[in-house]
């Protein structure tokens, strides 16, 4: 009897003891299941989000080209052939007015052809296809600041192996910087930078205007104005990379940087 | 050193506090931060050194203080009430009404059970068995509502958690062993002071799982702050 009661007090003592775990290991268990399934959704989620932002970029990229192919081949061709049928005028048979007429007429030819060129070049960048990233940098930000005076700089890391797929994304990341800086912010000058470090592609641009602070970027590129800045960040999120701006006195900074696990080209120069 | 591990044993109810009184201490406002448990470290620490200090050097006091029942005793309303109220004042806790309701009924449980059953000066196996019941209730509330909540995650809830989960423990082993408290006594004592025995061990686990508790929160809190200056 004695022992007896002391045998049923442990054994209530250990079944409550384990049923007490029983329960501490099903919630465990359970929230540790949950937070998987959770987390498979939401990885699920993003892969789906970025599949929707990838899909919108290469639309907005076909449909780049294809303006741009339009505007060099078809309106480009129609206004050549254009100048050439003006320019075929015999001008000694013209009059003093007719002469001005034109003489007009023709400059204003000439220059719709510089700008249907311009633009169709804008929209697809030959020279980004044919000698790469740093190149086409360089020339968008020459040629943008033309004829003001804003002073321009860059040094592009030569050791940035390229990335076809990644190029275009990260070129007009920086067109459409470089266009709100100049359209917003002001600057008196504007340099470009980038710089390989381990796996990561960084690049940097520097102006002294008027640009936006972080939570400035933020703000306008979640709320419903600002589609330049929103479509910056989708192609930020589209290269899985990051986007920083800092706002100083006389400096404001925009650092992107970009994941480049791509392997260095063989003729390299690392 | 046979001797020394004995006295280590003896004092199973005093030494654990120690964690969490050096994580008080050292953390920076710890005692403000930890809220409610502080008061329960403290008070905990405190009764559970004065009866262990009774039973150990009970000859060398007055007769009339000899008695550390009263001590076990008023340990146990204070671990109901405060861990209770610990359980039900947690946020996302506070649609369980009946955290609030077991408290007052407690209350009233201690009146009828003090004035018409049992002598504070007896170690009460009844209000033992009470704490029991409330601190179970109210620790199975909280595991129910981990497991019903699809937004609960347990990274944030880690501090409540591991007190819940050493509370849970400590309860659940307790409760036989109170229950049974004088039958055990009077009918084999040496079983009796082993089953008494398992649920300091189960004591002392449980001001542990307090202690680090503590550490997890302050932690989090830490990382949070840290967070938020950048």
């Amino acid at each position: 009897m004695t022992n007896n009661l002391a045998y049923h007090v442990i054994t209530a003592i250990m079944v409550m003891l384990g049923l007490m775990l029983t329960v501490l290991l099903t919630v465990l268990i359970t929230i540790r299941k949950r937070n998987q399934h959770r987390r498979t959704l939401d990885k699920l989620r993003q892969e789906q989000q970025e599949q929707l932002v990838e899909a919108a970029v290469r639309s907005e990229e076909n449909e780049r080209h294809r303006i741009a192919e339009t505007l060099h081949d078809e309106v480009g061709a129609i206004l050549s052939s254009a100048k050439l049928h003006l320019l075929g005028i015999r001008k000694d048979k013209l009059d003093e007015k007719d002469l001005g007429l034109h003489e007009k007429g023709a400059g204003l030819l000439i220059e719709a052809i510089r700008k249907v060129r311009g633009i169709s070049h804008n929209l697809h960048s030959n020279i980004l296809r044919e000698f790469g990233l740093n190149e086409a940098l360089s020339h968008f930000l020459s040629k943008t600041c033309e004829g003001t005076a804003i002073r321009t700089e860059t040094a592009l890391d030569e050791n940035y192996p390229g990335d076809p797929e990644k190029d275009i994304t990260l070129y007009r990341i920086v067109q459409e910087m470089l266009n709100n800086i100049l359209k917003y912010a002001g600057p008196g000058r504007i340099r470009i930078s980038s710089n390989m470090t381990g796996q990561h592609l960084e690049l940097l641009i520097n102006h002294n205007g008027n640009g936006l602070s972080q939570e400035e970027f933020e703000q306008y590129s979640f709320g419903k104005k600002g589609l330049g800045l929103k479509n910056i960040r989708n192609r930020i999120t589209l290269l899985k990379g990051a986007v920083f701006f800092t706002k100083e006195p006389g400096d404001c900074r925009i650092r992107i940087i970009i994941p480049q696990v791509l392997p260095l080209r063989p003729n390299g120069k690392d | 050193m046979n001797q020394l591990l004995k006295e280590i044993q003896r004092w199973l109810e005093v030494w654990p506090y120690l964690l969490p009184v050096i994580i008080l201490l050292a953390t920076p406002n710890g005692i403000r931060k930890s809220g409610i448990l502080g008061w329960f470290i403290a008070g905990g620490f405190l009764l559970s050194f004065l009866s262990t200090f009774t039973w150990r050097y009970g000859a060398l006091l007055p007769e009339q203080l000899r008695n550390n029942n009263i001590l076990y005793n008023l340990n146990s309303i204070l671990r109901t009430l405060i861990c209770g109220y610990f359980i039900a004042r947690l946020s996302f806790l506070a649609s369980y009404r009946h955290l609030y309701w077991s408290g007052w009924l407690f209350t009233g449980f201690l009146l009828i059970n003090f004035i018409f059953f049992d002598s504070v000066f007896l170690l009460s196996t009844r209000l033992h068995a009470a704490e029991s019941i409330v601190l179970l209730t109210a620790c199975l509330t909280f595991f129910l509502h981990l497991v019903a909540d699809d937004e609960v995650r347990l990274r944030q809830l880690a501090a409540p958690f591991i007190f819940c989960a050493g509370l849970a423990i400590f309860e659940s082993v307790s409760f036989f062993v109170y229950l049974f408290f004088y039958p055990n006594l009077t009918t084999d004592y040496k079983l009796s002071k082993l089953v008494f025995n398992i649920s300091r061990y189960s004591y002392a686990f449980f001001i542990i799982m307090t202690g680090i508790s503590l550490i997890v929160q302050f932690r989090m809190e830490k990382s949070k702050k840290t967070a938020s200056a950048l």
